[in-house]
């Protein structure tokens, strides 16, 4: 099966010191979420970058469904690769939110099943802040829209920089949903997160980077089975995970549906 | 045991907002009990802090007010009109604020507020004393406060209003962005307090509140959804789905309760923080 995403021995340097990526190879299947986690520094930005072609490759390769994205320009490959970045401030520039979403709306050049502008603004509830300029809207409300439009290009892998940071958990449960749901219609998604308690249970896979190299890359259980790589990433379990564990109470979502 | 903060109908809309921060808020807070007001973000949970400290009341002349408040035996109609510092004192979710900034080590940070307050040496000497150790930051009395962690300087901005020896401490989502380690050690500190004063804090999260609190308060848009002690509020975590981050606890409280052998099986450093 050809992966959706694959690096293959991708390096890169910022100037001429450090790698910020060191002889990275991973891939991802489509319809899968590979969660990628580490410690500031550690080249998981990096990584997102190299993914939509703002920076690229200083050595190795970076392949979308098999062919290699070096010889496309930018423009090209952001159709198919939708990114996020933690600053929702860096990607809204219309007048009203409104406007923000009908723009990629009409832009979208992919054969989008689901979801359409109408669904994203009553799944994510954005309705009461269409009519609003972007900076006047909350902040985890400007994070929200930047999902919206990133899951609006139908574009078919997402790369996702902390999209729950700043998010109450009000306004978790509905952005989670969507995300599960983009998994099922069969989207990829790259998402950089410390939110272990929210993404491990949607997560197919783990990369644990440090220092611009691979830590560990595998399965959620066969990530938790081991304190050692956690805490290498400067993360812990959540109280009620670290119980449930404890109490041999699953971790993932392998029990329960696959959304509601 | 009396009341240290009574909450009658007590409702507060911002001025130029269409609808009430607040909408008939009623509770009670028994002297010494640390309560936990919990809720999503807009439930309303730093107007009703900024209301008890008095900070609603100084700043905001024109708002409409309904219904009133006590502290210990002092009642106001509607809100408090002024800072009620030292009495009941308040530290800010952003705990970076409530630092100077320009004084060098932490007892001087310390000692700042009770220059303020005119309090002179030996007294402030020892108060800084007793702060820092129920705060478990004595180590930490000369270092630079800008040098510390997230969770050090957290404690110490607590330090920076517990040295006033409030009756009243008023903690706003103080358990935020803190580790599960860094907030076992700030419900140890405040533990450890109970019996000098009344203590309420607001929280979105669940853990800090369940090594903690003694009674729970759930607000959602202004409006008080629950208040009970620990044992009501575990057996009501089901209502609260989508409203608070209840879903892991769930698994964990059905788990006990389908096995209830297994809680006396547990290593109790462990079964501390069961609910």
């Amino acid at each position: 099966m050809t992966s959706a995403v694959k690096f293959d021995n991708v390096s890169f340097a910022y100037g001429s010191t450090r790698l910020a990526l060191d002889s990275l190879s991973f891939d991802v299947q489509s319809g899968h979420l590979l969660l990628i986690i580490g410690h500031n520094g550690a080249g998981k930005s990096t990584l997102l970058k190299l993914l939509n072609g703002i920076l690229r490759p200083s050595s190795g390769e970076v392949q979308m469904v098999g062919k290699a994205i070096a010889d496309r320009p930018t423009s090209e490959i952001a159709r198919t690769v939708g990114v996020t970045f933690q600053d929702p401030g860096d990607q809204l520039f219309a007048k009203t939110i409104s406007k923000e979403l009908q723009v990629i709306e009409t832009i979208s050049l992919h054969n989008r099943r689901w979801p359409d502008v109408n669904h994203v603004i009553s799944m994510l509830n954005l309705s009461s802040y269409l009519h609003i300029h972007p900076y006047d809207a909350p902040f985890a409300v400007r994070k929200l829209v930047t999902f919206a439009i990133a899951a609006l290009s139908g574009a078919p892998v997402l790369g996702l920089d902390e999209p729950t940071a700043g998010l109450s958990s009000r306004e978790h449960a509905p952005l989670l949903g969507a995300i599960s749901r983009l998994c099922h219609e069969g989207r990829t998604l790259i998402v950089v997160s410390h939110d272990l308690t929210a993404f491990l249970p949607l997560a197919s896979s783990v990369l644990v980077l440090q220092e611009g190299k691979k830590k560990f890359h595998g399965g959620v259980q066969e990530l938790l089975r081991d304190d050692s790589i956690l805490r290498f990433a400067g993360l812990r379990l959540s109280r009620p995970l670290r119980l449930k564990r404890y109490l041999g109470l699953p971790l993932d979502n392998s029990h329960k549906g696959d959304f509601q | 045991m009396a009341d240290a903060i009574s909450l009658e109908r007590l409702s507060f809309r911002y001025p130029g907002s269409s609808k009430a921060a607040l909408d008939e808020v009623s509770f009670l807070v028994p002297e010494g009990s640390v309560c936990a007001v919990l809720g999503p973000s807009q439930a309303g949970k730093t107007t009703l802090l900024y209301a008890l400290a008095g900070v609603l009341g100084s700043r905001f002349a024109n708002a409409k007010v309904a219904g009133g408040l006590s502290v210990h035996d002092e009642y106001f109609d509607g809100v408090p009109r002024s800072i009620l510092f030292p009495r009941v004192s308040l530290v800010l979710q952003e705990s970076r604020i409530q630092i100077t900034g320009f004084r060098s080590t932490v007892r001087e940070e310390l000692a700042f507020t009770l220059q303020n307050l005119q309090i002179a040496e030996p007294e402030s000497a020892e108060r800084i004393r007793d702060a820092a150790e129920a705060l478990a930051i004595s180590r930490l009395l000369d270092r630079n406060p800008l040098e510390l962690s997230g969770g050090e300087l957290h404690r110490v901005a607590i330090a920076t209003v517990l040295v006033a020896r409030p009756q009243v401490l008023l903690l706003d989502e103080p358990a935020r962005s803190l580790d599960s380690n860094s907030v076992f050690q700030l419900s140890r500190a405040l533990n450890s307090l109970r019996k000098s004063q009344t203590t309420l804090f607001t929280d979105a999260d669940l853990e800090l509140p369940l090594q903690l609190a003694d009674q729970y308060i759930v607000l959602n848009r202004g409006k008080v959804l629950f208040t009970g002690n620990r044992g009501e509020f575990i057996n009501s975590l089901n209502h609260f789905v989508g409203l608070l981050p209840v879903d892991d606890w769930l698994e964990i409280t059905g788990h006990l309760r389908r096995n209830p052998a297994i809680r006396q099986t547990i290593d109790p450093r462990i079964r501390r923080f069961l609910p």
